[in-house]
């Protein structure tokens, strides 16, 4: 069986907050949660998402790409959200 | 069916240490490793020294020590030594493993190598160890790509893209390492972006090979990992258990940091067993390990190069593969061992100048074991070099990254302090390949040059301690009681160590326990200290307790281990002195003495079939080592009644003997070349190519032959100087095969008269030597000849008879006949006494 690293924690309210810390290189990219399935040759790709995206780029090359692919850069996940509150 | 083609997957994961890996295997946590072991061996790595990245991994590469390999550090002397460079892939002076594989048809991958800047042509594929490396102050989408970073050029473009910027990465690549990332503050900023700066460059070495292993056409591809190593130096500290010192909001933050990137690893390797079948060797292997328990230091020293002190003399090594035995370990491997290993499993032949040999014990078949004299004959490739702005910008990335120290690196004097530090590592190589006399040569100097320096002077006390010149020992404690201050530990180590070699045990004894008993916490280098001396004084018990204690600092010390059984043997404990040297060996496998004292063991428990075992294996690695010998001989005779073996032994030195070669020897000028031509007159042949012409300073010729220079590593040539003379410097009398016989004649010339001469020779040349090159000359010669005079004194098969150059020089007929009288060789005296040449003696 794939071992899991540490478990992505459910509550991603501070994902915002940490990302202030490591400006320092800018991050410009929140991820999203559920990455699309793609025949990647993994025994259990639905298992390896679910424990984290570090299982997704340990890939290699197919798993960097295919976490490029899915990935939300911030700035449209943070208009998403102000349209959510003016609704 | 058709045989499948050999191929080789090489990954480097840099200070991984079993310490760490084991509890994980244990805990299901490694999985994949867990599956490679079981399907291969696995055993520990001895390192080298010094322990610095671009020198060990290039003795990976190359099979050979760094004063060979030409890589002395993070930089070295361009333009004549006026200016510093980056090391890079020119530095290499000898052939890597990858490029004897391209001279055979084999195609290679290379990812990551240090150094492998600039990418050299060859046939495969290579992204150099700077393709990854983000400079602080880039951003993730502004990324300059570096040049010549990919062979080939048409790579560039996708591998490039696949680069991983740290900026890119985030929370939900951190939390898998610092599950408690919501205690984390402002202040662990920096913490926290070293760590995504280091699994950035693990995803992007990770997935440029992943690339290349899946598009091109390979038969080896090596990959190093760096992340553990820097992962370590930042976090091992938090690492559990907690360290009294660490704060313990910082280590419920950190502490499971380690374990995660140990576990990011074998994800990694997961998908490498994934990519290669059953029919590829796979090895995984460390440089060094890392210490992860009581070892971690407190604080290191304001010095280059410190973080090396926190690394482990012990790396790990694991391989699996065609023929490779399954679920075994395997004992004595060292970084030099892997060169020679992989060229054997593909076929191919061991460099006789490597220093490194073929793992054999991991093969389930023996394979044939072929050799070559070199393979570097045919020359490196021409590489081009790197411009001044490259070679700036790789330098500010070394000092960005932290291995070198920033600073001006223009002005002269800091030219030759880097320089001199890289002189030192030079000298700690040889010191590694206990080649004393070459380090103490460049220690003396940069003692000279740097008087102030402490960490010279020590090491200059060390290589003393190791020759056994105590009262130049004693001088050097003078000279570091006026730099040092009067409580200094180091000071108080080494003077330990005068008194011990002066066999004032108590003395030295008192000196260590006093020193361990002002320091605050546990010591382990002094508990061995302390143990080894108790040893001389026969005091077993005591001696145990201490290098049990030992052994709680520094656990899987094969040294004490190996005390333990010397201490237990003296006790009369024999199943202990079992045990214990048991274990020893089991993890420094090449010790012929523990194998010795193993073999005592097991003959006092009345064992005499492991015994013999133990005593030959001594001999395999020692052949001089008389001790042995006469243990087997006394155990053919009385235990096992094998009269056969143990006339077979008594005879082995005849029986063996290649013939007698006429070696002359001596200093060089101290009148070798006018010996030879002697003993040419009087009638007896010489072995010599004459490729050195004759000159001014030698006008009947200086009698050499080439190939006698490269003793140290093939001493074959030496067979065709049966019932010849050939002259060999005293130096290299030591790599003498040991199945001839050997009549030296010993040239004796005083020391002061031979530095003339030497410096008479080299003003001719027009290389005039520099003041500090000759500091200590005449000491060192004066050492040099002594050694090889006691050395050839306790050999068996050596006679020798000692000339003085100016006796020879009064054309004594006594004189020769003594001479001819000593080889025992029919010779004229006349003709031989013509040859004398009173304008030899222009140097006097």
């Amino acid at each position: 069986m794939r071992v899991k690293l540490n478990q992505v924690p459910q509550n991603k309210s501070n994902s915002i907050k940490f990302i202030s810390i490591v400006e320092k290189y800018s991050s410009k990219f929140v991820k999203i949660e559920v990455l699309e399935k793609e025949n990647i040759n993994n025994p259990n790709p639905a298992e390896m998402i679910a424990a984290g995206t570090i299982n997704v780029l340990a890939m290699g090359y197919r798993g960097v790409e295919m976490w490029r692919k899915n990935r939300i850069p911030l700035s449209i996940k943070e208009e998403k959200k102000d349209d959510e509150k003016k609704d | 069916m058709t045989k499948k083609k050999t191929k080789f997957l090489l990954l480097g994961w840099d200070s991984a240490d079993w310490k760490v890996i084991n509890p994980l295997i244990d805990k299901g946590q490694m999985p994949a490793l867990e599956r490679l072991i079981n399907k291969g061996v696995m055993g520990n790595i001895a390192t080298l020294d010094p322990p610095l990245s671009p020198m060990l991994w290039t003795s990976i590469a190359t099979g050979k020590y760094a004063f060979k390999h030409g890589v002395h550090g993070f930089l070295e002397g361009k333009e004549n030594q006026t200016k510093i460079g980056a090391v890079t892939t020119k530095s290499i002076k000898t052939k890597t493993v990858w490029e004897i594989l391209n001279q055979n048809g084999f195609k290679t991958n290379v990812v990551g190598w240090w150094p492998s800047h600039p990418a050299a042509p060859l046939d495969g594929c290579l992204v150099s160890n700077f393709h990854g490396k983000a400079p602080k102050d880039s951003v993730w989408n502004d990324w300059p790509t570096i040049s010549n970073a990919v062979y080939p050029a048409d790579l560039e473009e996708k591998l490039n893209e696949l680069r991983v910027h740290p900026g890119e990465l985030g929370m939900e690549q951190l939390v898998s390492f610092i599950p408690n990332y919501e205690l984390l503050k402002e202040e662990d900023a920096n913490f926290v972006n070293l760590l995504l700066a280091d699994i950035a460059e693990c995803l992007t070495v990770h997935s440029t090979s992943t690339y290349l292993a899946e598009h091109t056409d390979w038969d080896f591809m090596a990959v190093y990992y760096n992340a553990i190593d820097h992962i370590s130096h930042v976090f091992m500290k938090y690492h559990s258990p907690k360290l009294p010192w660490i704060p313990q909001e910082k280590f419920d933050i950190y502490h499971t940091v380690i374990e995660a990137a140990y576990r990011f690893h074998d994800l990694m390797l997961e998908r490498w067993l994934e990519l290669v079948d059953d029919h590829c060797h796979v090895m995984v292997l460390s440089d060094h390990g890392f210490h992860s328990d009581e070892m971690r230091v407190k604080e290191l020293p304001k010095e280059p190069a410190a973080i090396a002190r926190e690394h482990n003399y012990l790396g790990m090594l694991t391989l699996k593969g065609p023929n490779i035995k399954q679920d075994e370990l395997i004992y004595g491997s060292s970084l030099l061992d892997i060169t020679p290993t992989i060229l054997s499993i593909f076929g191919l032949a061991v460099g006789k100048d490597m220093d490194g040999k073929v793992l054999s014990s991991a093969y389930d078949h023996p394979q044939e074991l072929k050799v070559v004299n070199t393979w570097d004959e045919k020359g490196k490739l021409n590489i081009q070099d790197l411009s001044q702005f490259e070679n700036d910008e790789l330098i500010k990335q070394l000092v960005d990254l932290g291995y070198v120290d920033g600073g001006n690196f223009e002005s002269p004097e800091q030219v030759k302090k880097l320089l001199d530090e890289n002189n030192f590592y030079l000298a700690r190589s040889y010191f590694d390949a206990r080649k004393y006399l070459e380090a103490s040569l460049i220690a003396n100097r940069l003692c000279a040059d740097y008087p102030e320096n402490d960490r010279y002077q020590f090491f200059l006390a060390k290589i003393y301690v190791e020759l056994k010149e105590i009262p130049k020992l004693g001088k050097l404690i003078t000279q570091l009681e006026t730099i040092l201050p009067k409580g200094s530990v180091g000071l108080l180590v080494v003077k330990g160590k005068f008194h011990y070699l002066n066999n004032e045990f108590k003395e030295a004894l008192s000196i260590f326990k006093t020193i361990l008993k002002s320091s605050k916490s546990g010591n382990a280098y002094l508990e061995y200290q302390i143990a080894t001396t108790l040893l001389k004084l026969h005091d077993y018990k005591q001696a145990i307790v201490h290098f049990k204690k030992n052994l709680q600092l520094n656990s899987g010390n094969a040294h004490a281990m190996h005390g333990i059984g010397m201490a237990s043997l003296g006790l009369k404990k024999t199943n202990d002195a079992i045990d214990a040297l048991i274990d020893s060996v089991s993890i420094t496998y090449f010790n012929p003495s523990a194998h010795f004292y193993l073999g005592i063991a097991f003959k006092q428990a009345g064992a005499f079939e492991q015994a013999e075992q133990a005593f030959l294996v001594a001999r395999q690695m020692a052949p001089n080592m008389s001790k042995a010998r006469l243990e087997l001989l006394s155990l053919y005779e009385k235990e096992l009644k094998n009269t056969a073996k143990a006339m077979e032994l008594l005879t082995e030195v005849k029986r063996k003997s290649q013939g007698t070669a006429y070696v002359v020897s001596g200093l060089p000028r101290s009148g070798t070349s006018m010996m030879m031509q002697m003993l040419e007159a009087g009638g007896l042949k010489v072995l010599s190519d004459h490729l050195r012409e004759a000159n001014e300073d030698n006008p009947h010729g200086y009698y050499e032959h080439e190939a006698i220079k490269r003793l140290s590593s093939d001493n074959t040539i030496v067979y065709q100087a049966k019932d010849k003379a050939v002259k060999i410097i005293v130096n290299l009398l030591r790599f003498l095969p040991s199945n001839m016989d050997y009549k030296i004649v010993l040239m004796k010339r005083p020391v002061n008269e031979v530095v003339m001469s030497q410096d008479k020779m080299l003003q001719r040349l027009g290389k005039t030597p520099k003041a500090s090159t000759k500091f200590g000359m005449d000491e060192l010669l004066t050492q040099s000849y002594e050694q090889a005079k006691e050395f050839i004194s306790t050999q068996q098969n050596i006679s020798f008879v000692e000339v003085e150059y100016e006796k020879m020089l009064s054309q004594s007929e006594k004189n020769m006949q003594e001479l001819i009288k000593f080889l025992d060789l029919d010779l004229n005296a006349d003709f031989m006494l013509k040859k004398i040449d009173n304008n030899f003696h222009r140097n006097k």
